[in-house]
């Protein structure tokens, strides 16, 4: 135990890279240590052309237990300061064009709720409970938890969510729309690995381009036509439509370059 | 255009006030070309000037919807090249999205690339019971175009969109019904006469408002006071319709309305 | 003969205030005198920092038939427009406001009625209440919000399908589509809605407020979202209310909100 270090590991496994917050103490609370190591690891998962797809996760069972509440009245990080801090790091991974699968198991909470819905596929263990517990202590969500949330789970139920503050158990959140997937207890990482990999596969810039058109939503069709448009154009010219091509034809799996 | 290809790729016929649309290239299971394209946008822009078509249909030949876009004529292009192939499409998007006449779709087989992106266009849509639809174009290293990104989202939730449109995941009908992709599913080989059913019933409906309410939604999503403009302008110009009155009249006299489309 | 008893009942339940719109005769339609009352009510509620929650509900175990339809044989385009401009304000005020709106809503909500409910936070209904965008019936398009409210709780097909062919959709149905949130057994609606206006009424005023706000803004995207977050995040963290919050927490006791 004395070599523990709070704040977030990174592993690489082929084109997968998993990003896990690990603060036992603070059950991963978006700590100064936390938030200090995910900028760096994610500026690097940014960075390698290698990596195609990232699972983001918790240790010791835990999702994250969200803004370091214990923090708040010490000058070490404050709000001020941490929350551009943290919807910066937000923005960038929402902006990386790297598809993120978060693996939740235990629970997700407040700012942690924010993080996990930042993914594009969110995979859960069917005990784990949710809540936007931000109203609990006077405060609205945040870290973009209002627009994502909405885009999942539609207006009424955003609203309810996230003015309530009420606990969500898994089930529900699956069937609302917050979770994508369920797996049994301690399964969540396994099954968002296999989903990355999915991801992994595709056209790294098709993946890409596509996860930023939905990073904007929601948007006109003014908006949406001439993204569309300018986006597609460079992805017509690639050599991966190529390869995808000739695979369509040949009847086998493409082998996507990101070129 | 070639000049050997004469062919007819999208057939009107009329039933009644409802226009049917037929995407016709079956050899090629509809997939979407610049020709069907042109003929596409072309016959809509005759049935919006056309005051005896009320709603519209569309529909594929052969028992299939649209496979897509044709990955035949996508060999090599230059990004700006393939920007303008983008922009040729807008047409078909615009025409369809901005069009004043309510549109039914009518999907057997399958929805797949651009042809998922023709059938989100409409405004309803019926799914025979194993259609199939897939964002495929991630498939071949292309992102989703013809206006998805704005239809899709409309319809189904972000999780599930984003599976469709970054994964491309096949979705059945059954599902298709329940995620909201779709609006109903019939018997294999019925969802034509599905569709006219429902086309007939917008048909039916008062033409006039749902021009504007069509017009309104165009540009969703908009803003509470964006919505109220429309709400109050287009209800002002609504007001002194014949069909306001003939409605008003219908409502006291307890019968069914006669809309006349003025 | 004019009717004696007011055309919006006003009831308060603690902090949950109840407003009814009562026009039975005419199955609550909103007809100018009921406006000229159910307005005034509602701005008044808004208001006053001791409501922290608002029901709405009808009399007589319908919520609304909408508009006042023996007033449209007498329109002009320009009166017609005024008509329903004059609507901006009630809408601003259940949306836009800081107070967060239950509707309860037992039989029929159509037209107008149909845009009060959807303009609610969280709507209760009954399974058997019937909403129905009536507005096409009678050559005219929908008003009351709807073209707002309705595609961001159902899918565009299904709000086109009710707001173009003015189908009825029932309770069961609505709670299916997320068109509603709540389902109750028939008469029961309002009993539900207390309720649940009595969870919304306890939360931190302030909060709700800033985050009723943020969601009026729709629609909005992820920066967008980010920049409501700066700027109300500061202002939430400084209140009374927020170290009340945190010192509640921590001492695990139920905490008691000023709304300051």
């Amino acid at each position: 135990m004395s070599d523990y270090n709070p704040g977030a590991t990174l592993e690489k496994d082929g084109a997968i890279a998993i990003l896990t917050m690990d603060d036992v103490k603070k059950r991963n609370a978006l700590s100064q240590a936390v938030v200090s190591d995910m900028e760096r690891h994610v500026a690097d998962i940014m960075a390698d052309d290698a990596i195609r797809a990232v699972v983001l996760t918790g240790a010791n069972g835990t999702f994250c237990a969200g803004g370091d509440i214990s923090g708040f009245d010490d000058m070490d990080m404050p709000l001020r300061r941490r929350m551009p801090r943290l919807q910066g790091l937000a923005a960038k991974i929402a902006h990386s064009e790297k598809p993120v699968v978060s693996a939740i198991e235990g629970g997700a909470f407040g700012g942690g709720l924010s993080v996990a819905l930042l993914a594009d596929q969110v995979i859960s263990a069917d005990n784990a409970r949710f809540c936007a517990s931000f109203a609990k202590i006077g405060l609205m969500p945040d870290v973009g938890l209002l627009a994502t949330l909405t885009a999942r789970v539609g207006i009424g139920r955003a609203k309810e969510i996230c003015m309530l503050a009420e606990d969500v158990a898994a089930s529900d959140a699956l069937a609302d729309g917050m979770v994508d997937e369920l797996t049994a207890p301690g399964q969540a990482l396994t099954r968002a690995k296999e989903v990355a990999a999915e991801f992994a596969a595709m056209g790294p810039l098709a993946v890409g381009y596509t996860k930023a058109m939905t990073m904007r939503w929601p948007m006109t069709l003014v908006q949406e036509l001439a993204w569309e448009g300018q986006l597609q154009g460079v992805l017509f010219s690639t050599d991966d439509l190529q390869e995808g091509r000739a695979a369509f034809f040949e009847k086998r799996k493409p082998a996507f370059k990101g070129k | 255009m070639s000049e050997t290809d004469a062919v007819s790729r999208v057939d009107r016929t009329q039933e009644g006030a409802v226009a049917v649309l037929t995407v016709n290239n079956v050899k090629r299971r509809n997939a979407f070309s610049p020709e069907i394209r042109a003929e596409l946008v072309a016959h809509l822009n005759d049935i919006e000037a056309d005051d005896a078509t009320r709603a519209i249909v569309i529909t594929g030949a052969g028992g299939t919807f649209s496979a897509g876009g044709d990955l035949s004529t996508m060999q090599d292009m230059t990004a700006f090249e393939g920007r303008n192939r983008i922009r040729a499409g807008r047409q078909t998007v615009e025409t369809m999205a901005r069009g004043e006449k309510p549109i039914v779709a009518a999907v057997e087989g399958f929805a797949f690339g651009a042809g998922l992106s023709l059938a989100l266009l409409a405004d309803w849509i019926v799914a025979a019971d194993d259609a199939k639809f897939c964002a495929s174009f991630g498939k071949v290293g292309l992102m989703g175009d013809m206006g998805l990104f704005w239809t899709l989202p409309q319809r189904v939730k972000a999780g599930k969109a984003k599976r469709m449109l970054m994964l491309a995941d096949v979705v059945a009908a059954d599902e298709a019904l329940e995620i909201g992709l779709v609006e109903a599913v019939a018997p294999k080989s019925q969802a034509l006469s599905a569709a006219l059913q429902k086309a007939q019933a917008f048909a039916e409906a008062a033409p006039l408002p749902n021009r504007l309410t069509r017009e309104a939604l165009a540009h969703f999503p908009a803003g509470l006071d964006d919505m109220l403009a429309y709400e109050s302008q287009g209800q002002g110009i609504l007001f002194t319709s014949a069909d306001t009155t003939e409605g008003l009249n219908a409502f006291f006299e307890k019968r069914k309305p006669v809309f006349q489309g003025n | 003969m004019s009717d004696a008893a007011p055309k919006t009942l006003v009831e308060d339940h603690g902090s949950v205030r109840i407003l009814t719109i009562n026009n039975v005769k005419q199955r609550n339609a909103l007809t100018m005198d009921v406006k000229a009352v159910f307005g005034p009510a509602l701005a008044e509620a808004e208001r006053d920092p001791n409501v922290r929650a608002i029901v709405i509900t009808g009399a007589g175990g319908t919520f609304s038939a909408g508009g006042d339809v023996t007033l449209f044989g007498d329109m002009t385009p320009a009166k017609g427009r005024h008509v329903v401009y004059r609507q901006r304000e009630f809408l601003h005020t259940m949306i836009r406001g800081e107070t967060p709106i239950i509707a309860a809503v037992e039989g029929f909500a159509y037209g107008a009625g149909f845009g009060v409910a959807m303009a609610a936070d969280h709507i209760v209904a009954a399974e058997d209440a019937k909403f129905c965008a009536a507005f096409n019936k009678i050559g005219l398009m929908p008003d009351g919000g709807l073209l707002y409210t309705l595609p961001q709780r159902v899918g565009m097909g299904r709000a086109k399908e009710m707001l173009m062919l003015a189908s009825v959709t029932d309770g069961v149905e609505a709670k299916r589509l997320g068109m509603v949130d709540v389902l109750a057994p028939s008469g029961s609606a309002l009993d539900a809605a207390l309720a649940k206006a009595e969870k919304f009424a306890a939360a931190a005023p302030l909060a709700i407020g800033a985050i009723k706000g943020a969601f009026a803004r729709w629609p909005f995207d992820l920066e967008s979202v980010f920049a409501m977050e700066i700027d109300a995040q500061q202002a939430l963290m400084g209140t009374a209310d927020a170290t009340e919050a945190r010192r509640a927490f921590f001492a695990k006791q139920k905490p008691v909100f000023k709304g300051a």
